[in-house]
């Protein structure tokens, strides 16, 4: 058996518009890669595009 | 300090915005405006830096409730040698601090299960609604309790042999801690809208990183703060044996 489906973020799913299930299954997606240690440093430039708020030297969002 | 370049403070003002506002707020506001919320850090001890500078942040008068230490030896024998203004000193993970500073209308969270069935569990956050001088009383914020209001007493509690102080700490006090930060660790099963993360200190157990960015339930709610150095990077913690 395998876990396919982040609930956390993805339990509304049906009630989200298109773009926000994009955003949402991106994340998850980002989540994941992250939690497998894809990369020894996690580059937070990798977060999905358009996370990004504030002036990036220090803060990410 | 460099353009663009931000602080512990512009991060409590991204997570905790308006926090002037909130006694003109009703109790109801104030739960949910404390459920949705919180700054995590690996340390324990930057989680108490974060807590105290916004409770000074917080609006009306705040009462120190200081507690009663006493310390054991193995056997149980009361162990004199060990100076009060010594233990006084100690800050274990678990235990509340010797001096408990609060405010009507700050977050906590109960470090130990008072009452399962009324949902006061270890790791239960609350908001105080009244202090007095021998109990206070604060409303819980989430899960099915969400919203009741409880009495929380002071209770002895003791540290184990495994906190590495080589005798054991008894300490009289309400079982809480501050709750507008919290560690990674006891974040674990929660889910919050707005979640802010102090790394300046980066995470230091497998997996940790990942727990405290999967808290968050919307990414674009998700403020991470690095050091100025850092270039927007920070170490992740991941043992690919434990993977089979």
């Amino acid at each position: 058996m395998k876990l396919t489906k982040n609930m956390r973020l993805l339990a509304q799913s049906e009630r989200m518009t298109p773009e926000e299930r994009v955003r949402a299954e991106d994340f998850a997606q980002w989540l994941l890669s992250v939690g497998e240690g894809s990369d020894d440093a996690v580059p937070l430039t990798q977060l999905p595009t358009g996370t990004f708020t504030v002036r990036l030297s220090t803060y990410v969002t | 300090m460099p353009e663009g370049s931000k602080t512990i403070r512009d991060l409590i003002h991204e997570i905790y915005p308006e926090l002037h506002h909130l006694p003109s707020m009703s109790e109801d506001m104030i739960r949910q405006y404390f459920s949705q919320r919180v700054i995590l850090a690996a340390r324990n001890i930057d989680v108490d830096a974060i807590n105290n500078s916004i409770l000074q942040i917080l609006s009306g008068d705040s009462k120190i409730y200081s507690s009663a230490d006493s310390a054991f030896d193995d056997a149980g024998a009361v162990n004199d040698a060990i100076p009060n203004e010594y233990l006084a000193t100690i800050a274990v993970s678990g235990m509340p601090l010797h001096d408990t500073e609060l405010k009507i209308n700050c977050p906590i969270i109960l470090l130990r299960n008072l009452n399962p069935y009324e949902g006061l569990c270890n790791g239960t956050r609350m908001v105080v609604t009244a202090m007095a001088e021998r109990v206070i009383e604060a409303r819980i914020l989430t899960g099915t309790h969400a919203g009741k209001k409880a009495f929380i007493p002071r209770i002895s509690l003791d540290t184990s042999m495994s906190a590495g102080l080589g005798f054991v700490l008894r300490r009289r006090q309400y079982p809480i801690r501050l709750g507008f930060g919290m560690s990674i660790n006891k974040a674990q099963g929660q889910s919050l809208d707005r979640v802010g993360i102090y790394l300046n200190d980066p995470v230091f157990a497998h997996g940790q990183l990942y727990v405290a960015l999967s808290r968050c339930t919307d990414r674009y709610n998700l403020k991470v703060l690095l050091p100025p150095n850092a270039n927007r990077r920070t170490s992740n913690i991941v043992y690919r044996e434990v993977f089979i």
